[in-house]
């Protein structure tokens, strides 16, 4: 439950949400989430029952598993330019897959946001960007919403990844208002060190009634851990990629609106940049 | 520039030293050397490699100082070099790093356990045929070009440890392997495709028929280099029948892979191409034809 928080501000609050326990002394993070979990329900036998009914529909996705490797269906030819659809919002269902959170689920802030469908069909990622800080005496940022995609799984719930090492741009049909959106690749590895590790790039939308597309090259990403851009930078790790998610936190107060008509890959041959960035040795600093 | 003199001086090391001791103490430096390159493409694949080559290390270690541990020698060194059942980490790097360090893992990085191997000639009949057998089973049903040449690199490994009886027939097996290996790696990260799907961009006809000559040397038929060095290995050794027709069938399937991607290059053939790519193949195709007909 939240504690030693002002009244003004506990009323804004939902009862019941988490408090983060983010704070670690240790270089080693032995939490994928960094505390960021909701609690788990404890009824063991609600837990077997449900995992139980899961097993005939886990078996049979193992099945096909196994038969897909087995058979590995002819691949298709990637022509130049071919473009890869993941995500089309006005044909596919796949809305309810989206996971859409805010400051506000944390108790960290006051924003709110939603993804539904348009009046034409579209997916409509919109609410408000709220940045006033919570006096908590802990956080001193605050406003962000951002949806994200959900991680593939493979059979038994095993983690699986999306492999886009064949692409080379992730084009995305959107209408903006204007504002400053932040497309966010995560990759989570095996290793601590690689939990937190997200590749962003910034995505400025016009505005206004027209359609934009955003041809993004994978060469553009910025890695960054945690919220902090790092030193040692590097490409994207397209085999690896476990979601996809974009977030509004330009530090404007106000409402958001961005249309998505679709989220594509293409293979692009004569874009032959592996990273966009220069690297420059930074001197050592031993204090 | 000095991680790359610490590797070069852990090749010599290996190659000079004359303990078990010195023999481990140079696939630490190289180990320890070769992670820092890693790192620098990909930190999962760094960590991986550098877990896996700390714990047969660990072991190797074990094996030579206690006696009651020195049946787990072989183990470790298996570990080291990748062979099967202890694959998968290959598998699994293969597919994030570049070329020039697939190049590297596959062929120089495997220079110290196979000298340990040597030394004890290690001629195992189960972990020649599971390496073969996986090798080839392997890499049937990949798009990766690079998951093909990691299971291509387990199929040689059977080759290379029947040959585990005499230094001389395992040193002449791997220098082969080393020079058409490269040739075919040389090649294909000229192109700078991943996977079979992107061959359809198009390739220049005596690209795609060095790359064919190669994979077929590697897959070893006549005439090429690759035929003459496993004809080396079922002529020189006495081998049981068993093994010996599992290691031809394990190589038809390394056939069916290395065509896939020779025919695949040969499918959408173009006119151009670089100058520096058709120089580089026209040397491929002189070591992987010229040299064996040469001894001849």
């Amino acid at each position: 439950m939240i504690k030693n928080r002002l009244p003004s501000l506990l009323r804004h609050f939902p009862e019941g949400i988490p408090v983060a326990s983010t704070r670690s002394y240790f270089v080693h993070q032995n939490d994928r989430k960094s505390g960021y979990r909701k609690k788990k329900d404890e009824n063991i036998i609600k837990n077997v029952r449900d995992g139980l009914k899961q097993l005939k529909h886990e078996v049979k996705a193992w099945k096909e598993e196994v038969k897909e490797r087995i058979t590995h269906d002819p691949f298709e030819f990637i022509n130049p330019g071919h473009v890869e659809p993941l995500w089309l919002f006005e044909e596919d269902d796949c809305l309810p897959s989206w996971k859409v959170s805010t400051d506000t689920d944390w108790g960290l802030g006051f924003s709110s946001a939603s993804l539904e469908r348009s009046n034409l069909g579209y997916a409509a990622f919109t609410g408000n960007l709220d940045t006033t800080v919570p006096k908590d005496g802990k956080t001193s940022r605050a406003g962000y919403c951002s949806m994200q995609s959900a991680e593939p799984r493979k059979s038994f719930q095993r983690e699986d990844y999306y492999d886009w090492s064949l692409y080379t741009h992730l084009i995305m049909r959107v209408r903006g208002d204007g504002r400053t959106y932040r497309v966010n690749l995560a990759s989570v590895g095996y290793f601590d060190v690689t939990w937190h590790d997200q590749w962003n790039y910034l995505l400025f939308t016009r505005g206004g009634p027209y359609w934009q597309i955003a041809k993004i090259p994978f060469s553009k990403f910025l890695l960054t851990a945690k919220g902090r851009i790092q030193d040692h930078q590097g490409p994207v790790p397209l085999d690896r990629i476990s979601s996809l998610a974009i977030v509004c936190a330009d530090k404007v107060s106000g409402p958001f609106r961005l249309e998505i008509d679709y989220i594509a890959l293409q293979y692009d041959p004569s874009h032959t940049e592996k990273f966009a960035y220069e690297m420059y040795k930074v001197p050592d600093f031993t204090d | 520039m000095i991680k790359w003199l610490c590797l070069f001086f852990s090749y010599v090391l290996m190659v000079s030293s004359h303990s078990w001791l010195g023999l481990w103490l140079s696939m630490e430096m190289n180990s320890l050397s070769f992670v820092p390159i890693m790192i620098e493409e990909s930190k999962e694949s760094s960590l991986k490699y550098f877990l896996i080559q700390s714990v047969a290390s660990v072991i190797f270690l074990a094996s030579i100082l206690s006696q009651s541990f020195s049946f787990l020698t072989p183990f470790a060194l298996l570990i080291k070099i990748g062979a099967a059942p202890f694959h998968v980490w290959l598998i699994s790097i293969s597919k994030s790093v570049s070329w020039k360090v697939l190049a590297f893992l596959m062929t120089f990085q495997k220079i110290g356990p196979l000298l340990g191997l040597a030394m004890i000639q290690f001629t195992s009949s189960f972990f020649i045929l599971i390496s073969a057998v996986i090798g080839g089973l392997g890499g049937v049903n990949q798009s990766n070009i690079r998951l093909i040449m990691a299971f291509s690199s387990v199929s040689h490994l059977s080759w290379l440890m029947v040959n585990m009886t005499s230094f001389f027939l395992v040193s002449a097996y791997y220098v082969a392997y080393v020079v058409i290996l490269l040739s075919v790696i040389a090649l294909l990260s000229q192109s700078g495709l991943l996977s079979l799907a992107q061959m359809s961009d198009g390739t220049s006809l005596i690209y795609s028929a060095s790359v064919m000559f190669g994979l077929l040397s590697l897959a070893g038929l006549p005439p090429f280099l690759g035929f003459f060095i496993k004809w080396m290995s079922l002529e020189m050794n006495l081998l049981s029948p068993t093994l010996i027709l599992t290691l031809v069938l394990s190589s038809c399937l390394s056939v069916y892979f290395y065509f896939k991607i020779a025919v695949t290059s040969l499918l959408f053939p173009s006119e151009g191409g670089a100058q520096g790519a058709e120089t580089l193949a026209i040397l491929s195709m002189g070591f992987n034809v010229l040299l064996p007909l040469s001894a001849l």
